[in-house]
């Protein structure tokens, strides 16, 4: 084998050929502003901007209309956070999101705390998942947004967003969900989660960076959402700034082929993935899954070695591209919140799931 | 002292079997190798 393992898919993924393939013509001759309404070159991007909605929405049961290009995930979680809170804060200033979020919502949350927003922080039980019960015990009149991500980044862990979005639908709470990881890795449908808001990356689903997408459910009254970017009133008027034509058809052709390839590729990765399980636990003695075994994305696989340094091991494993969540001795640096979050005891993360982490009422 | 360490792989649509069968057989081998040369940890 040639250079270095690449075991990192959750970090980032190559640029599919196929998706690559599809972009090149929007740097060369189709270079135009999907704005310029006046002649072919703005008419030409327009078109491939419709068609990748398009793609995008198909492969989370959404309408193009629902989608709104973004920067990335980061963005797109920000967006819907942020967002939702700074239009809403007339008619509550509580939040409720899991210890287990991605930086970008939880950053976004202690952003909110700040500007005198109050947030629950939820815990999760032994194998990462948060109790959808306690969501509906954490919500309060004031109660304005919900976020739960569909599958952890580091785990691989499946949240039960579905009972979660049922809860928040009948308590008229909007849901918003980071499924940057979910999304073309594993069913995921907007309508069947009862999402209202779910943010997307093209670079977890083999398209380029720097393009993601925020879902927004359309219903009577839209969903106040306040915008970060401001300027010639994109994307209608939520998202200013030209658009990434090429980034936008890259992402496109990525989600048709995701979910084109969804269930035979799982397949194939969770095959793949419990080889190497079953290869680390039947020769070494001492190492351990982190996170559910029964409900996790197919190809993820987060394990804990025992009497093993983190750095050397990182040291090691040179030709070997794979991500350290936590790297933890008296030594080293901090774990994972990720991970840490996962050593709760289950009697202590209920009590913390009811009590707010901080209150600061305006 | 007791340490661990924790890694995540993540596999995906260019991962193939051999690229599995080899990581497998590299992690095992580092980390017997670091285990022997920990001396005050304690391992069957
Ligand atoms: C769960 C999750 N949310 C958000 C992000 C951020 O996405 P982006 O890199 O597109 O900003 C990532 C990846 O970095 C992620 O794994």
């Amino acid at each position: 084998m040639a250079g270095p393992i690449y075991l990192d898919y959750n970090a980032t993924t190559p640029v599919d050929p196929r998706v690559l393939e599809a972009m090149l013509p929007y740097y060369r001759e189709h270079f135009g502003n999907a704005a310029s309404r006046q002649h072919a070159f703005g008419w030409k991007a327009q078109e491939a901007v419709d068609r990748a909605r398009s793609q995008i929405a198909a492969l989370i049961g959404a309408d193009s209309k629902e989608i709104v290009f973004t920067s990335g995930a980061t963005e797109s979680d920000n967006l819907a956070v942020k967002g939702v809170a700074r239009a809403m804060c007339a008619q509550g200033d509580h939040i409720i999101t899991v210890t287990t979020e991605h930086k970008a919502v939880l950053d976004s949350c202690r952003e909110l705390e700040l500007e005198g927003f109050s947030v629950t922080y939820l815990s999760v039980d032994g194998a990462g998942f948060v109790e959808p019960e306690a969501v509906r015990w954490a919500m309060t009149p004031r109660t304005i947004l919900i976020s739960v991500m569909a599958a952890n980044n580091e785990t691989g862990v499946l949240q039960p967003i579905a009972h979660i979005g049922r809860i928040a639908r009948e308590a008229g709470v909007l849901f918003h969900t980071d499924a940057v990881q979910a999304a073309g890795k594993v069913p995921f449908n907007v309508a069947q989660a009862q999402v209202d808001l779910a943010s997307i990356t093209a670079h977890k689903m083999y398209g380029p960076k720097g393009i993601g997408a925020l879902y927004i459910r359309r219903r009577t009254p839209r969903i106040p959402l306040a915008p970060l970017v401001h300027g010639g009133g994109q994307e209608q008027g939520v998202r200013s700034g030209t658009l990434n034509v090429p980034g936008i058809v890259g992402f496109g052709r990525a989600a048709e082929i995701a979910a084109a390839e969804l269930s035979t590729e799982g397949a194939r990765l969770s095959h793949l993935r419990d080889r190497l399980w079953d290869r680390l636990s039947s020769t070494l003695s001492d190492v351990s899954l982190n996170g559910s075994a029964r409900s996790r994305l197919p190809h993820t696989l987060n394990v804990s070695f025992g009497g093993v340094e983190g750095q050397a091991l990182m040291l090691g494993l040179e030709g070997l591209a794979v991500s350290s969540g936590a790297a933890c001795t008296s030594a080293a640096a901090e774990p994972s919140h990720v991970l840490k979050a996962l050593g709760v005891p289950d009697d202590l993360a209920r009590v913390a799931a009811i009590q707010p982490r901080s209150i600061h009422h305006r | 002292m007791i340490s661990r360490a924790s890694l995540r792989f993540s596999l995906g649509r260019f991962t193939t079997a051999e690229e599995i069968d080899a990581a497998a057989a590299k992690l095992v081998a580092v980390v017997t190798h670091l285990r022997q040369n920990a001396p005050a940890f304690e391992f069957d």
